[in-house]
């Protein structure tokens, strides 16, 4: 590193897992010379990229897990409770599914129980109403009363003191820049590394994991010194549903893709098709599985999906690879194809995987519901697909970040509202009828907005070094309103 | 010693015009301060052309970030409480807590908290969500609590009202009534406690520990009517026993004073009544607790009229001193015998003493004037009524008086059992001692003879330390050096 201090860098996971989008980075701020501190509470629940563990400027530290004050419970029933509340705005008003999970949450926080419901009974119809039903009747405040409860919860977090635990911590460790990832879970418990670093005038910097962390999850409780996110959606997002002052926010990027980037396939089209049992001759559809809380139980629509392209004359002999989410590959093991031309290529990781690489780099078409790995297909210029399953409509329209790929919100997703439709896009993309230029196009802005060609990678690199000046701490804005 | 009493309004001071009075008279300098409403009653002229009684404006509002905020969030706390027993049970004034956090949510005092059933699609206003009551157990409750507690103990002392008692340098604060939705006078217990000044709350009437939130910031001492009060303090907000005094209700001692201003004969004359029969004064109650009360009341009389025990009987209708105006187009004389008693004195009224003291029996559905009645140590009923229910079992303070819980009010099922009552009492069945042991339980535990005035205003001035703390100390030192 140039003309400046090596950098004492603390970076807080709530898991070792959640490095795999952040690995590239870490790399390159060690190689400049920072010192990274990677801090979890929780021990390794699967070991650490080897590549971090071997780096003599990386190190891996026990952090505490909580605040360990009187406040350590309360704070997360509080955190729950404005996590639900957001959920109340408007803009989340189909998001059934994200609104319950939110719920749930709070539910659990309040009663230390995951069996517990908020239940009520209608007095007037004694129908039995359960949780986000009960929840949404918040609604009856209307949107001031809605928005107002919100700036309550906001100014209690604010009142809330930092915990002399981690402050502790944070002095033993005397980082000169923390870095906090996920940030957002429900009811999330980093806010007070946030709370804590600011209270020692110590830069927090939170780079989001990952495309649908924004929307999905829960508020940032305690604005840190920066946010860096992928793209100018999430730059939108962070200012509007977090309340991140906008030049709090850098436009870096996604770096964990760079490595898929610069990927090349392992395989010949004929050595891949022989590893699969298909045939080399025909166009090979992928299906990308979803993770469980998108599209729980998919085997069974998988299936009819498979029974439903058949139909279509030009889709009767393609070969059809299905690949399971990486979290979900158990009902797959026994998944017995309908066909020969049918086949189950189980993933092998969950970021950069040679294998995902080759399985799209050998298809004519990908068809998802809702998942990363569409990114990952866009990335390879395949024409990416998907169609609006009924069963499954909370876990895409009652997303807001499944529309972020969608073709008719500027993204290269074709949407089909049936399988008919479906068919026909799919039939029309298998023979190449799609528009390479439009995909890479949309790559560039949601991926890599400083250029295709360019990793994101040295960008978020710069942005943290730039983040670890003095000019960006302390900015006095630490109160999120959330509703519009 | 330098006493500050902080009202939200002046009309407060009518249940404590006579302790200020007293602690003046001791010596002591007392200053009232209220935000200074436009609209507020002025103060008795004793009290303000007293030497030693001054009156000033104080903030209202916080100045931090808190201002609102801090109102809204106690509200939502006052709420949470009716959603515990033995307030889930009391639904009039669940009820009004629901409402009283739309209306602090919203900041709209017309607003209404609304929803609709998903099932059956029924609209649920305001105390329909009491109905709903969360089934998330103790424990959840309990760690709702804690985080309450935490999120009260966070919200800081307001500048402004430090330096308002700073430029005062009182040796004790009051504040009352303290106990209402929001409570904004939580911020001078909190900013009084902050400076190390003692504050005690005197608490204004018979049912303000039980209808209107809960104590938010406890205050120093809690200076309360009776035992009753003493075990609400103690087990509903946590006041520790050693910190309570009981005194007596010093704002009856002044009716308590009171004699007869006419003779029965010049009194019956002035309502057209027949001085040969006897009276039964029916006591109206609030608007909040038996809304329009004026339909109930002609069918009550048409009923007295009807039954041959009672039908020669005079009865005056006193309306509640707050809801006259729902009785200015009544025409009570066609049923013969009524009289209208209007006044709008809300404390030691002459015109209530004399139609109490003129009664024979005294009937109401929920209201304080039933003490006053009882005081004199007239038989007094009250009946079960269809429709008001919620003004009466939907409140905590309505058994507090009924005999079957050791007070002296007859309790009826309904009319019939109601019109029982109250041939037997009108014939002079009913024990005078009973009563007047009960209402000396109530309002005057000290004695019957012992006014509570001189015992509140011992207990206030009792308050102030030997020894003022350190911070006292600074604080009447840097207020002297800026002088």
């Amino acid at each position: 590193m140039k003309g400046a201090q090596p950098l004492r860098i603390l970076f807080h996971v709530t898991l070792t897992t959640m490095l795999r989008h952040f690995e590239s980075v870490l790399l390159a701020l060690a190689d400049r010379g920072h010192a990274i501190r990677i801090a979890t509470h929780r021990s390794p629940e699967i070991p650490p990229p080897a590549t971090l563990v071997a780096h003599p400027r990386i190190a891996f530290i026990a952090s505490p897990g909580r605040r360990g004050d009187e406040w350590t419970t309360p704070i997360h029933e509080l955190r729950a409770l404005r996590d639900y509340i957001r959920f109340l705005d408007r803009r989340f008003k189909p998001a059934t599914k994200l609104r319950a999970r939110a719920l749930r949450t709070m539910v659990k926080a309040v009663t230390h129980d995951e069996r517990a419901h908020l239940v009520h009974r209608c007095p007037k119809c004694d129908a039995r109403l359960v949780d986000d039903e009960v929840g949404q009747m918040l609604r009856g405040f209307g949107k001031q009363g809605v928005k107002n409860l919100d700036k309550l919860l906001a100014l209690m977090e604010r009142t809330i003191p930092s915990s002399t635990v981690l402050e502790d911590f944070l002095k033993a460790e005397q980082p000169d820049l923390v870095l906090v990832s996920p940030l957002v879970n429900l009811g999330s418990y980093q806010a007070d590394f946030v709370k804590s670093a600011k209270a020692l005038h110590i830069p927090v910097v939170y780079p989001v994991f990952s495309w649908d962390n924004l929307s999905t999850k829960g508020l940032i409780h305690v604005q840190p010194d920066g946010v860096i996110v992928w793209n100018e959606r999430q730059r939108t997002e962070a200012v509007e549903m977090h309340g991140v002052p906008p030049d709090r926010v850098a436009v870096t990027g996604a770096p964990r893709f760079d490595e898929f980037f610069a990927m090349t396939p392992e395989t010949t089209r004929e050595q891949f098709c022989e590893i699969h049992g298909l045939d080399a001759h025909q166009p090979i559809v992928v299906y990308l599985c979803s993770s469980e809380f998108v599209a729980g139980g998919e085997v069974g629509f998988v299936r009819k999906w498979i029974e439903e392209v058949r139909q279509a004359p030009s889709l009767r002999s393609c070969n059809i690879l299905i690949r399971p989410h990486p979290r979900q590959q158990k009902p797959w093991k026994s998944f017995e194809v309908p066909d020969a031309r049918v086949a189950v290529a189980l993933p092998q990781a969950m970021n950069a995987d040679p294998t995902l690489f080759d399985t799209v780099h050998h298809s004519a078409a990908v068809v998802g519901l809702n998942t990363s790995a569409q990114l990952e297909a866009g990335i390879l210029g395949r024409p990416v697909l998907t169609i609006l399953v009924p069963e499954f409509e909370e876990g895409q329209q009652g997303t807001l970040h499944f529309s972020y790929l969608l073709k008719e919100h500027g993204g290269f997703v074709d949407v089909a509202p049936d399988f008919e439709a479906h068919r026909r896009q799919l039939a029309a993309a298998v023979s190449g009828d799609y528009d390479p230029q439009a995909i890479r196009s949309f790559i560039e802005q949601f991926l890599r907005p400083k250029g295709i060609n360019l990793a994101a990678t040295p960008f978020m690199v710069r942005a943290i070094e730039e983040f670890a000046q003095p000019a960006y701490r302390e900015h006095p804005s630490e109160v999120t309103e959330t509703h519009s | 010693m330098r006493i500050l009493f902080q009202l939200p309004r002046t009309n407060v001071l009518r249940h404590f015009d006579s302790v200020v009075l007293a602690l003046a008279d001791g010596g002591h300098d007392v200053t009232i301060a209220t935000p200074g409403k436009s609209n507020d009653f002025p103060l008795p002229q004793e009290v303000t052309s007293h030497p030693r009684i001054a009156t000033r404006v104080c903030p209202e509002a916080r100045e931090d970030a808190w201002k609102d905020a801090a109102t809204d969030f106690r509200t939502l706390v006052d709420c949470g409480h009716y959603l515990e027993s033995p307030f889930f049970e009391a639904e009039k004034l669940r009820s009004r807590a629901f409402r009283a956090v739309a209306q602090a949510m919203t900041g709209d005092k017309t607003r209404h908290l609304t929803a609709r059933c998903p099932t059956c699609n029924t609209k649920f206003v305001d105390g329909d969500f009491g109905d709903l009551r969360p089934a998330l157990g103790d424990a959840a409750a309990e760690r709702l609590h804690n985080l309450a507690r935490l999120i009260e103990d966070s919200i800081p002392s307001d500048p402004g009202r430090e330096r308002f008692l700073q430029e005062e340098s009182p040796d004790v604060v009051l504040v009352s009534p303290l106990v209402r939705f929001g409570s904004e006078q939580s911020d001078w217990v909190k900013s009084a406690k902050a400076l190390g000044i003692p504050v005690g709350f005197p608490v204004f009437s018979w049912d303000n520990l039980t209808t209107k939130g809960v104590i938010h910031v406890a205050p120093d001492r809690v200076f309360v009517w009776n035992a009753v009060q003493k075990r609400e303090a103690t087990e509903y907000y946590g006041i520790p026993s050693e910190k309570i005094v009981i005194t007596g209700a010093p704002r009856f001692d002044s009716f308590m004073a009171l004699r007869p201003s006419v003779d029965r004969d010049a009194y019956c004359q002035s309502l057209n009544l027949d001085p040969a029969a006897p009276i039964v004064t029916y006591l109206c109650s609030s608007e909040f607790v038996a809304g329009h009360e004026v339909a109930f009341v002609e069918q009550w009389i048409a009923e007295i009229r009807n039954d041959s025990r009672l039908s020669s009987c005079n009865v005056i209708v006193r309306p509640h001193p707050r809801s006259v105006r729902q009785w200015s187009e009544v025409d009570l004389a066609r049923h013969g015998r009524v009289g209208l008693s209007l006044s709008r004195v809300l404390n030691a009224d002459q015109s209530l003493y004399d139609a109490l003291y003129h009664s024979a029996a005294v009937v109401g559905l929920n209201t304080s004037a039933q003490i006053e009645a009882g005081i004199l140590g007239k038989p007094v009923l009250t009946l079960l009524a269809p429709g008001f229910e919620k003004g009466q079992r939907g409140t905590l303070h309505f058994r507090y008086l009924l005999r079957e819980e050791g007070g002296f009010v007859e309790l009826a099922n309904d009319l019939d059992e109601h019109k029982t009552h109250l041939a037997r009492a009108v014939g002079g069945g009913y024990d005078v001692a009973e009563i007047r042991s009960a209402v000396e339980r109530f309002i005057r535990p000290q004695g019957w003879d012992r006014p509570a005035t001189p015992i509140l205003a011992n207990a206030i001035t009792d308050m102030a330390p030997e020894k003022p703390s350190a911070v006292r100390r600074w604080l009447h030192s840097a207020t002297r050096a800026g002088r």
